[in-house]
Formats: structure tokens, sequence, C-alpha cells
């Protein structure tokens, strides 16, 4: 595990000389049953923003974010939508009164995304792509 | 002269007519057309500014809730949107607003009482897709926003009244300086130059001083012309008055040369008449009787031609001088009447008289006044072979100081076509050359008469109807007089009175002429006189130191010592200070006679000399009271 934490450190390093604060490959997963194979780019951010929440099956998506703390939330809507968490933020306040559209709900932890896409047939989440495992399908990868 | 005080202030030229007041006016009116296209052409772009403006302010709002905007239709989301444009409203300049996302809308506000003319809102409407705040391409809605007339209505508003403001201004300021640089290069140096040119006296040498800064302006122009024009009218003033003297010396030699004729004819004529007087008094036959009066009547027509032409000379020279005595027109009428009566009643005419309301006592010249009637009147016998002549007085107008007579005089003679009458008046014309043969006569009868209606404040005129009769009247203005004093009495018989009272006194008579002193001698000793006779002055004054004169007779030209000086030497020998000198002179214009009384003379004969007048002024003198 030494020479892969030392092969990551040193891509890590790399992407953070290269893409700032590109700290990890996320990938976006859903629970391998559910019946769907891919999910393009925008059909994620009508998901995860709000705009239009089904599943090309008809089921109504349930999104859930990773915890504010780590990177890999604002590395998600990095990669997704080219916008800063305090961009997503400000968004959702703005929605936030109307109370029509709700965020994507908080995860406290990455096993608790993992959990809660396994346990909804709608859920959506997204991981580091090493900690996606064989329940889960990839619907969506951003390419580097 | 230009440096003269200017105690008017230059701006009191801005007269309603002035220079300064017409360019102001017109200055005013090209400005105030200027100034209509221009507010039009403001009003016209400020309309595009106004809309550009309001454009700008909507982008400004616009930018402002874009993000909010992107969300509410990225979400659908109604309320956000009913939100964000009731915001975007509570800007004035919005009227409208339309939130869509894809089809559906969102939300579409309404400013509340605002009126929306559809044209008008849809026109200046702005429009602005919206993209998805996370896909940047992709087209998620619109927001349409339409202004608030009002308020492009206000902004045009204020545009245009800042415009007028600026032209207003600008037109002040324009008019000031206008008026300043037309007052200083302008009136000032020109109404300076109109006040000197009124002071100036070309002819003592003053020239109009070039006005400082002027000598390559119009206005220097126009100074260096006025100068060259002074320069003109001096020389042609120079000239004139040379002309003028040529002219004055040759009327000088001119009177001479008439009073020297004047005195040449009145000399012999003084011989031919007094010698036909004295031959009738010795006693004559009626044959030769008849031949006397021929021989008078001859005289006395030379003498008035002499008498006219010398009149006319006079009245033409300008120095005929009326007289001012106190005369009664019935007695002046008398008179013509008279004089005319015997040659009327031989060529069988009847002499009448019309003496309307005259009547009362005139101040005038009568004797004038009677050559001036005696002219109509024996015209009027001449020419008329049968029928009538009628003197005619009337008053035309009657104030308390004055009244206006007209004198008429109406044939029924021979009349006088139209083209003669128009040539009637002037000197030297009569109706047709072949009348002079016929009728005689100078031509300067009506000539004088008319001058003479003039001098006397009136007007001459003759009007006929050839084969008819002719009437010619004059008018003559007169000073109401007071009552006439004791008229002459005609009645006292003047030779007899003289034999009666003075019968062998002693006088003295003065001429050079042989002739006259023969004459005069003659007819004083008719009434008894005895008479001493002078050829020069110094004799006279010899004689009258060592004799006592009762009267002298004096005549004014003679060699040696002349009459004037004569008369002041004798008027100083003791005794004669009151002694009659009376002044017998073939001189006879009025200026002769103010001389002759100048020098201490008493009274003033002229040559011809006739015996009733000599006695008469000879019998008047003696007979003078205090003496």
């Amino acid at each position: 595990m030494t020479e892969l934490s030392r092969h990551l450190s040193i891509l890590g390093l790399l992407a953070l000389l290269c893409w700032g604060d590109v700290l990890a490959d996320v990938v976006v997963v859903v629970d391998a049953k559910s019946g769907v194979e891919r999910l393009s780019q925008e059909e994620v951010i009508n998901i995860f923003l709000g705009r239009y929440r089904k599943l090309p099956t008809g089921i109504t998506a349930l999104p859930i974010d990773q915890p504010q703390a780590g990177g890999l939330r604002a590395e998600f809507y990095r990669k997704l939508a080219d916008k800063d968490v305090s961009e997503i933020n400000a968004y959702w306040a703005r929605l936030y009164f109307s109370g029509k559209t709700r965020p994507p709900l908080q995860a406290n932890s990455a096993s608790e995304v993992l959990a809660h896409v396994l346990g909804n047939p709608g859920g959506v989440g997204y991981l580091e792509r090493s900690q996606a495992d064989a329940r889960v399908r990839i619907v969506l990868s951003f390419s580097p | 002269m230009a440096t003269r005080k200017f105690s008017i202030s230059p701006l009191m030229h801005i007269s309603t007519q002035g220079i300064v007041f017409r360019s102001v006016l017109i200055t005013l009116a090209a400005f105030i057309v200027a100034s209509l296209g221009a507010i039009g052409f403001t009003a016209y772009s400020t309309g595009e500014r106004a809309n550009l403006v309001i454009e700008t302010r909507l982008n400004q709002l616009l930018d402002t809730v874009q993000s909010t905007v992107k969300t509410a239709c990225f979400v659908g989301d109604h309320d956000l949107a009913r939100e964000v444009a009731q915001g975007l409203l509570s800007n004035s300049e919005v009227l409208q607003v339309t939130i869509m996302a894809g089809e559906s809308i969102l939300a579409d506000e309404f400013r509340r009482g605002a009126s929306l003319h559809a044209g008008q809102a849809s026109s200046a409407a702005l429009t602005r897709k919206i993209n998805s705040p996370f896909v940047t391409d992709q087209i998620i809605g619109e927001v349409r926003l339409i202004p608030n007339p009002e308020v492009i209505d206000h902004i045009r508003q204020a545009d245009i009244s800042l415009a007028a403001k600026q032209l207003t201004w600008q037109l002040a300021l324009v008019s000031i300086v206008i008026i300043t640089a037309l007052i200083l290069f302008f009136v000032r140096p020109i109404s300076r130059m109109s006040l000197a040119l009124h002071k100036m006296d070309p002819t003592a040498g003053e020239r109009l001083e070039m006005p400082q800064g002027h000598a390559r302006t119009e206005i220097g122009l126009l100074v260096s012309s006025v100068n060259q024009l002074a320069d003109n009218l001096v020389s042609a003033i120079d000239a004139s008055r040379e002309a003028r003297t040529v002219a004055e010396t040759a009327s000088r030699a001119k009177s001479a040369f008439l009073a020297n004729m004047s005195h040449e004819i009145r000399t012999p004529m003084n011989g031919i008449v007094g010698m036909a007087n004295i031959l009738r008094r010795l006693g004559v036959s009626p044959e030769q009787e008849r031949c006397l009066d021929t021989l008078d009547t001859s005289a006395q027509h030379l003498l008035s031609v002499i008498n006219d032409v010398l009149d006319l000379s006079k009245i033409e020279a300008g120095k005929f001088t009326l007289e001012e005595i106190p005369f009664s027109v019935e007695s002046l009428v008398a008179h013509v009447a008279a004089i005319l009566a015997e040659p009327a009643k031989a060529k069988g005419v009847s002499l009448l008289v019309e003496l309307g309301e005259v009547h009362g006592n005139l101040v005038g010249d009568p004797t004038r006044l009677q050559q001036a009637l005696l002219n109509y009147v024996s015209n009027a016998v001449k020419f008329t072979e049968a029928g009538s002549v009628t003197l005619r007085i009337s008053i035309l107008e009657e104030s308390t100081e004055s009244a206006t007579l007209r004198f008429e005089v109406e044939d029924s003679g021979i009349g006088i076509t139209p083209e003669a009458m128009a040539r009637l008046f002037c000197a030297f014309e009569q109706a047709d050359n072949s009348m002079t043969r016929k009728y005689g006569g100078t031509g300067l009868g009506l000539a004088i008469t008319r001058r003479l209606a003039e001098l006397m404040g009136g007007d001459a005129g003759a009007f006929s109807t050839v084969g008819v009769g002719s009437t010619f009247w004059f008018t003559a203005k007169l000073k109401k007089g007071e009552a006439l004093g004791v008229e002459p009495d005609a009645s006292v018989d003047v030779e007899a009175e003289l034999r009666k009272c003075h019968a062998g006194r002693r006088i003295l008579v003065v001429d050079d002429e042989p002739i006259n002193l023969e004459i005069a001698r003659m007819q004083l000793a008719d009434v008894d006189l005895l008479v001493d006779t002078a050829e020069n002055g110094a004799k006279a004054v010899a004689l009258a130191s060592c004799n006592s004169y009762a009267a002298i007779f004096m005549d004014m030209q003679m060699p040696e010592l002349n009459g004037i000086e004569a008369t002041q030497q004798i008027r100083q020998l003791p005794g004669y200070r009151d002694t009659p000198i009376i002044a017998m002179t073939a001189n006879a214009f009025a200026e002769d006679k103010v001389q002759c009384l100048a020098a201490g003379m008493n009274d003033f004969l002229t040559k011809p000399l006739y015996p009733e007048n000599l006695f008469a002024v000879l019998l008047r003198l003696l007979n003078r009271p205090g003496r």
C-alpha cells in the first residue's frame, strides 16, 4: 500500500500542480440494481441542482451530497458545473425561502452516501472512484 | 472736436430705430429660428438618448438580478421569479416584467397605475436570454422588461429644458457680445462722428478727426469721404462766393446805369415840360394850345415808361419799399375814377364803380395801390371800344388788425386768348406785339401790378373770354388804421395862397443846369416870389451867408459842392436851422430821398418839376406851424 500511497501522493502532487484543487477522481454512482446504465452530465446537473429529479427509468431521483468538510464535494461541483462550493451554497440559499426545491440530502460521511445509494431506489451519489465497489454502478465519470 | 465730452451714455443710443436695436432684432430672429431647429433636433435626438439611458439602466437592473433569475428559471421557481419581478418593478424605469422558463411563464408583473400603450412599449422592450447557471451555452429562459414611457418622457423633457436653457444663455451671451461690439466698433464712433459733423464748420477749415483704430475700417472710409466732401463743399462755396461778388458787381453796375439813365433823361425832360408849362402861361392860341397838349401827353408817356422801368428794376432788385401811411379806399378809388373818367368818356365807354362794403381807413401805400389799380383800369379803357368798365372792390378776409381787399376790373373789351393769358403778367410781354403799335404801353404795367400785389401780401390774375371781355384782379393785405387826419384841402388855390401870403419873399434855387434854373425862376416868379440862382453848392453857401432866404431849392448832383454837402454847410449858417430846403433832383431812387432827408433837407421833388407840385410843397413848408 505504501507503493500505492506513494504513487498516489505523486499523482496527487501532479494533480495539484496541474489542476489546482483536483484532489481525487470523482464518479457518480447509482445502485447497480436500479437499471440505470448511464447518466449524462446534464442529467446529473439537473438532479443535483434541483431542475429535474427523475431517473431515465422514471423513478424519482434522490441525490445526496458528500460532507461539507471533505474536499470531495467541492471537487464534484467543480467537475460537474465548474462552480465553487460558495457559489453552490449561494445558489441554494436563493431557493431556500421559496421552499419548492430542496438541495440534495447532506451525508455526514462517505459511507452514509454509499448507504443512501444502496438503500433507496432513486438514490444517486458521488464517490471517489476507489470507493465505488461492485454494489454500485458508475453512471458518470469526469474525464481528466 | 471728436474729443468733445459725451454726456450721453452710448447705451442711450439704442433707439428703436438704431443700428444696435435692429441688429439685436435680427440676431434674435435668427437665434429663435436656430433655437427652434435645435430644440426640434434635441427633441428627436433626446428620444434616442432617453431610450439608450433607459436601456442601460434596465440592463444594469438585469445584471443585478441575473443570477437569481437564472436560478429561478433553472428550477422553474414561480415564487422566486415573481419576487425578482416585483423587485425590478420597484424601479420607476420598469413598467412590466415577464420571466419565462422555456415556454412557461414564471412571472408576469405589471406596474400598477401605469397605462401601457402596446406599440410604444413593445418597441422599447428589452429582452435578455437567460443561460443555465451551470451549463454556459444552454438557454433556459428569458426576461422581458418593458420600460416606463413616463420616465422616458421625463428624461426627454429634462433634456429639452436643459437644451433650451443652454440656448437661452447662449442667446443672452451672444446678444451682449453683439451689442457691445456694435456699440464699441460702430455706434459710438458713428455717433461721435455725427456729433462732430454737426458742430463742424468746414469753411473754417475744420475736418472730422479719424476715430482711433478706424483708419482702415468702413467708418474710417466714411470719415475720409466726409472730409473729402467738406473740401469740395468749401471750394464750391468759394466759387459761388466769387460768382456772387461778380453778380453783385454787375447788379450794382446795372443799378448805377439805370440811375444814370433816369437822371440823364429827367434833366432834358424837365426842360421840355417846364418850357411847355411856361409857354402855356404866357398865353397861346388854341392851335398852339393843342400842340402843347400833345407835347405834354408825349412827355407824360415817356415819363411813365421811365418810371415803370425804374419801378420794375427796383422791385426785382428787392430794393422796393412800401410806405405805410393811413389812407381811405374810397378816395383812392374816386381818384382813379376821376383820372380815367375823361378818356373813358371820350371813347363812349361807361366807367362804373362798385365799392361793396369797403369803408374806413387802412394803412398802406396808396400811391402804389393807385398805380396798380390804374394799370388795370387804364388797360381796360384802352382795350374796350364800347360797353363798360367796372371797378369792383370787395373784402376777402377781415380781422381786427387787417383786411384783405380784392380789386377787380371787368371790361367788355376784346378779351384775351388762353395762350396770351399765360404770358400776360410777365415783364415785357403784351398779348401780341402788334398791340404795342396799336395801343402803346411798355408791357410792364401788369408785371408791376402783380409784383406790387405780391409785395402787399396778395396776388394778381385775370380771366377772360375772347370777344366778351376780361376781368383783372389783384388782392392786397392792408393793416387797419386810425381815422385820417384832415386831408389836404384840394379846393385851396395854391397859387393864389402863395401870392397872398408870401409875395415878395426871396427864394434861392441851386442847379448846375441853366435850363432848370430858368424854369424854376420863371415858375416861382409867376407867383410873385423873388428868385436868386446859384450854379453850384459853393456859390449857394456864399449867397446864403450874405442874404436871408425864405426857402432853398437844391439840386443834388453839382460840380464843386454837391447838394448834400451844401445843405449841411447852409444848416450851420446862422438863421438857417429851420429854413425849408427842398431837394430837386433827377435821382428818383428811394435811397436818394433817404440821403437828402438825412442831410437835413425838408422835402424831395423829382424832376421834371410840375408847377402844381412845386407850389404845393413850397406852400406847405412856408406855412409850417412854428414858423
